[in-house]
C-alpha cells in the first residue's frame, strides 16, 4: 500500500492544491452566485464569470478547512504529544480532502440532469462525501500506523468530530440558503 | 504509483465529462426552421410603431410614483380605450318624458372616452410616505362567454427608474427604460389591438395588464393580484410576462418542472417557426437563493412579475429577452454588446443600433401569444396545468433538509463514536495523557519543577545524560530505568531532568500533577531480584555449560524490570488512584514506543554486557586451573 504520508511535498504546495480542488468544488456553486451579485449590486456582467467564480468560490472553503484542520490538530498534539506523527495524520489528510473535492465537483453536475433537486442534493452531498472521505483515510493511517494505535481514538474523535460539527454546520447554513431565502 | 495513476486518471474523466456535458448541451436554440418574420401574425412594423409611439413625448421618464408615470399610464388606457376596451356605459331610460328641448347635434365621443375607467390606482406605504402608482387593466371578453369562465392575464410593467422617486432614494439611473421595458409594453399593446381588431371566437377572458411601481419590485403586480375577487384566482388558469424583447434571443419560460404548457407552446413556435428559445441548465443556477416557491434554485428567467402568480400556483409563461449562453454567464442581453437595461444607454436610439432586429422578436413574441390564445387545445392545455399544479413545496421546506442533515450527521457520529469504542477496547488507554505524567529518566534539560514532582524521560537517548544538571548523580546506571527508580527512592536525585518533549507538555500543563510510585511493588520486585542473583549465581561450570539458560534468565530480569516499570501509578492530587494492572499492555500513550525502544537498547546493552562478562571468564578460566 502506498503511505502517502511518505510523499512528502512542501506543505505550501500541498496548500496550493487543495486550495485548487475546493475552487473546483465550489465552482459551479459560485459562478451563479457571482453571476446573481454581479447583476444585483450594478455590476453588470463580470468578465469571464466562470474565471472568476473558480478563483473566488476556493477562499471560503480552504480558510475554514484551514483553521479547522489548525484547531484539530494542535488539539490533538496537545492531548497525545508525537508532533511527527500528528503532522504525518495531518499531510495524508489534505490527500483525502483533495480526492473529495474533485468528486463533489463532478457531483455539483447533477444540476443539468436534475435542477430541481440539485440544491438540496449538492447541500447534503458535501458534508457526506467529505465524511467518507476523510473516515475512509483515517482508516488508511489506521492502517498505516501514523500514530501509535493506542492513541489513534484520539486522533479518529478529535478529527471527525471536528469535521462533523463545522461541516454539518455549513451544510445547515447551505439549506438554509438555498431552500429558506427569497431572491 | 500504478494505482494513483488509475485514480487520478478516473478522476480527470470524470472532471472532463462534466465539463463536456455542460458545453455540449442543449443550448435552447429552437430546433425548428425559423420563418420569415413577414408571416407573424402581428407584424414587426406593429410592433416597432408602438414602441416609437410610446417612447415619444418625454414617456423616457416613467419614474415610479411620480407624474411621469401617471402621465404614462393614462397614455396606456388611452389607447387601450381606443382599441376598444372601454364598454359604454348603459343607457339610463328618462323616468318623465321631458319637452323636446333644441335638438344640438350630438358630440362625437374620442377614441378614447373613458379610458379613466381602465385605471387601477394603488397606495404604497414607504416608512412615513404614502405613495401612489396605478395599473392599467383591460379586460377582452368575447361575446357570449359564459358568466364563470376561465381567464388568462397578459401582463408587462411601464414604469422606470429614470429618477428617484424622491429625495434619498438611490435609484434613479437616466435608463429610458426603451428595452425595459417599452419593447414590453409595445408587444402587449400589439396584442390588445390584435384582439380588438380581430375578435377570435374564444372561450376565456383575456386580461391585459400594465403594472405600475414593478420595475424594481413587483408591487403593482402583488396589489393585481390581491385585488383580485377569489373566483377570478380560481379562474386565471395563465399569466403571461412580456419583459426586455428585442436582445439576442426570445426565451420562454414555463417552469423548471415538466409541464404540459411548456410543449404546447414548443409546437406552437414550431407550427409558426417563430425564433423563440427555451430556458437549458447550462444558465447559471444561483443555488443559493430560491425565487419561486416550491422551487429550491434560481434562474435569471424566474425574474418577474409573473413570480407573483406562480408563487400561488398559478401557471405561467415568462417571455424575456436575453442571452444567458455567453462566457460571463451573467443576466446578459446580448453575446457582443454589453447590458443596457437600468443604464443610461437604454435608449431608442441605442436599441435600433445595436438590434436591428429588435422588432422581429418583438413580433415573434406577440405572435406565440396570439396564436397560442386563439388554438383549439388551449384553454385545455392550461387547465389541466392549473389543476396539476406541481406540489414540490416539500424542497422548500428548510427545515425538512436540515433533519436529513442532522441525520446524517448523527450517523456518522454514530460511526465514529462506534470505531472509537472499538479502538478504546483493542488498545486500551488507562493512564492518563502524557503531558500529565512529568515521566523523566535518563537525563533531560532541567525545568521549573516543585520538589514533589519527578521527571521521568524513558525517550531520552543516553548519549546526553544530565545535561547541565547540578545534581548528577553517576552512580546510577541510566541503562536501567528500574535502578534509577531505585536510586531516586534511596534519595539519590530527585530532580533529574526533562525532555524537550515532556518540557513542551509542562508548559502547556497548568494542572500538575504528583508522581506517586508503589514503593512497595518496586522493593519486592528488586529484592526478588537480588535474591535471584545471590541464590542463582551461576558457577563458572554452570557459566561454560548453559550459556543459553543465562542469558535466558537475564532476559527475563529484564522483564521483570520492565514490569516494574509499568507498575507505576500515577496518581492526581486528588488522591484517586488509577489502577495499572501490572502485566498488562496498559501504558501510557506517547510512552509505548520509546518505552519499548528503550528496552529493546537495554536488552541489547546487557546482552553486550553479559557476553563481554563471559569473555572475561573464559579468559580467566584457564589461569584459575
Amino acid at each position: 500500500m502506498i503511505n502517502i504520508a511518505k510523499k512528502k511535498l512542501p506543505m505550501p504546495v500541498m496548500g496550493l492544491f487543495v486550495y485548487l480542488s475546493y475552487c473546483a468544488m465550489s465552482w459551479y456553486t459560485m459562478r451563479g452566485t457571482m453571476a446573481y451579485y454581479g447583476e444585483q449590486y450594478g455590476f453588470g456582467a463580470w468578465f469571464a464569470n466562470d474565471v472568476w467564480a473558480f478563483f473566488i468560490g476556493g477562499i471560503f472553503p480552504l480558510i475554514i478547512y484551514e483553521v479547522l484542520t489548525m484547531f484539530v490538530f494542535k488539539t490533538v498534539t496537545v492531548k497525545i504529544g508525537l508532533k511527527n506523527d500528528v503532522a504525518s495524520v495531518r499531510y495524508g489528510l489534505c490527500f483525502a480532502v483533495i480526492a473529495a473535492n474533485i468528486v463533489l465537483f463532478g457531483l455539483k453536475f447533477i444540476y443539468v440532469a436534475a435542477p430541481m433537486y440539485a440544491g438540496i442534493l449538492n447541500a447534503i452531498l458535501d458534508p457526506a462525501v467529505t465524511f467518507i472521505f476523510v473516515g475512509l483515510y483515517l482508516w488508511y493511517a489506521f492502517s498505516q500506523n501514523y500514530v501509535d494505535k493506542t492513541v489513534y481514538r484520539i486522533v479518529v474523535s478529535h478529527v471527525m468530530g471536528a469535521f462533523i460539527a463545522v461541516y454539518g454546520v455549513l451544510a445547515f447554513i447551505s439549506i438554509i440558503m438555498t431552500v429558506g431565502g427569497v431572491a | 504509483m500504478k494505482k494513483l495513476t488509475r485514480v487520478l486518471f478516473i478522476l480527470l474523466s470524470v472532471v472532463v465529462a462534466a465539463f463536456a456535458l455542460v458545453g455540449c448541451s442543449d443550448p435552447g436554440a429552437p430546433a425548428h426552421k425559423i420563418a420569415d418574420s413577414s408571416t407573424y401574425t402581428i407584424s414587426v412594423e406593429s410592433v416597432e410603431q408602438k414602441l416609437d409611439e410610446f417612447m415619444s413625448s418625454g414617456r423616457f421618464d416613467r419614474t415610479r410614483y411620480t407624474s411621469a408615470e401617471a402621465d404614462a399610464a393614462e397614455y396606456l388606457a388611452r389607447e387601450l380605450a381606443k382599441y376598444g376596451y372601454v364598454k359604454p356605459a348603459a343607457p339610463q331610460e328618462p323616468d318623465e318624458p321631458e319637452e323636446p328641448e333644441e335638438l344640438e347635434e350630438p358630440e362625437e365621443p374620442e377614441p378614447d372616452a373613458g379610458w379613466e375607467t381602465l385605471v387601477q390606482p394603488f397606495d404604497i406605504k414607504s416608512d412615513d410616505r404614502v405613495l401612489t402608482s396605478q395599473n392599467i387593466v383591460a379586460v377582452y371578453e368575447p361575446e357570449g362567454i359564459p358568466e364563470s369562465h376561465k381567464n388568462v392575464v397578459i401582463g408587462a410593467y411601464y414604469d422606470n427608474c429614470y429618477d428617484a422617486p424622491y429625495e434619498g432614494d438611490g435609484t434613479g439611473t437616466r435608463s429610458h427604460g426603451a428595452l425595459s421595458n417599452g419593447t414590453g409594453v409595445a408587444t402587449l399593446l400589439a396584442i390588445a389591438e390584435h384582439l380588438q381588431i380581430e375578435k377570435p371566437v374564444l372561450e376565456y377572458s383575456v386580461t391585459i395588464v400594465f403594472f405600475g411601481a414593478s420595475a424594481l419590485r413587483s408591487l403593482g403586480a402583488s396589489e393585481f393580484y390581491s385585488g383580485m375577487t377569489a373566483q377570478e384566482k380560481t379562474n386565471t388558469v395563465l399569466m403571461i410576462e412580456l419583459q426586455r424583447l428585442g436582445v439576442d434571443h426570445v426565451y420562454a419560460y414555463c417552469d423548471s418542472r415538466e409541464t404540459k404548457r411548456e410543449k404546447f407552446f414548443d409546437g406552437i413556435a414550431k407550427e409558426n417557426g417563430l425564433d423563440i428559445y427555451k430556458v437549458t441548465q447550462k444558465s447559471p443556477a444561483i443555488t443559493s437563493f430560491s425565487a419561486l416557491n416550491g422551487i429550491p434554485y434560481y434562474q435569471w428567467a424566474m425574474n418577474g412579475d409573473f413570480a407573483v402568480f406562480f408563487n400561488h400556483n398559478i401557471p405561467t409563461l415568462n417571455l424575456i429577452g436575453a442571452n444567458w449562453e455567453t462566457i460571463d454567464l451573467t443576466d446578459a442581453e446580448s453575446a457582443k454588446n454589453d447590458s443596457v437595461e437600468l443604464t443610461e444607454k437604454d435608449t431608442l436610439a441605442n436599441l435600433k443600433k445595436l438590434y436591428p432586429d429588435y422588432g422581429k422578436k418583438m413580433a415573434a413574441a406577440a405572435t406565440l401569444v396570439v396564436e397560442g390564445l386563439k388554438a383549439a387545445d388551449f384553454i385545455d392545455t392550461m387547465s389541466y396545468d392549473r389543476d396539476h399544479f406541481p406540489d414540490t413545496d416539500v424542497l422548500t421546506k428548510g427545515w425538512v433538509w436540515n433533519l436529513v442533515v442532522l441525520g446524517i450527521a448523527a450517523v456518522a457520529g454514530a460511526v465514529m463514536m462506534f470505531v472509537t469504542y472499538r479502538l478504546t477496547k483493542k488498545y486500551p488507554i488507562v493512564a492518563p495523557t502524557p503531558r500529565k505524567m512529568k515521566m523523566a529518566v535518563f537525563g533531560m534539560d532541567y525545568e521549573d519543577q516543585k520538589d514533589d514532582e519527578i521527571y521521568i524521560d524513558v525517550k531520552q537517548p543516553d548519549e546526553e545524560i544530565f545535561p547541565g544538571v547540578p545534581n548528577n548523580d553517576p552512580a546510577v546506571d541510566f541503562d536501567d530505568p528500574f535502578s534509577l527508580i531505585t536510586s531516586i527512592l534511596r534519595g539519590g536525585p530527585s530532580h533529574v531532568g526533562t525532555s524537550e518533549q515532556s518540557g513542551d507538555t509542562a508548559k502547556n500543563e497548568e494542572t500538575e500533577e504528583e508522581i506517586e510510585i508503589d514503593t512497595h511493588e518496586v522493593e519486592t520486585i528488586e529484592q526478588e531480584n537480588d535474591r535471584e542473583e545471590t541464590d542463582e549465581k551461576p558457577t563458572e561450570e554452570q557459566t561454560t555449560e548453559e550459556p543459553k539458560q543465562e542469558k535466558e534468565a537475564e532476559e527475563k530480569k529484564h522483564a521483570q524490570a520492565t514490569a516494574a516499570k509499568s507498575n507505576i501509578e500515577v496518581v492526581k492530587r486528588s488522591g484517586v488512584k488509577s489502577a495499572s494492572k501490572s502485566g498488562t499492555a496498559a501504558k501510557k500513550p506517547s510512552t509505548k514506543k520509546p518505552i519499548k525502544s528503550t528496552a529493546k537498547k537495554d536488552a541489547e546493552n546487557d546482552k553486550t554486557a553479559e557476553k563481554e562478562k563471559t569473555d572475561v571468564k573464559e579468559n580467566d578460566k584457564p589461569s584459575d586451573e
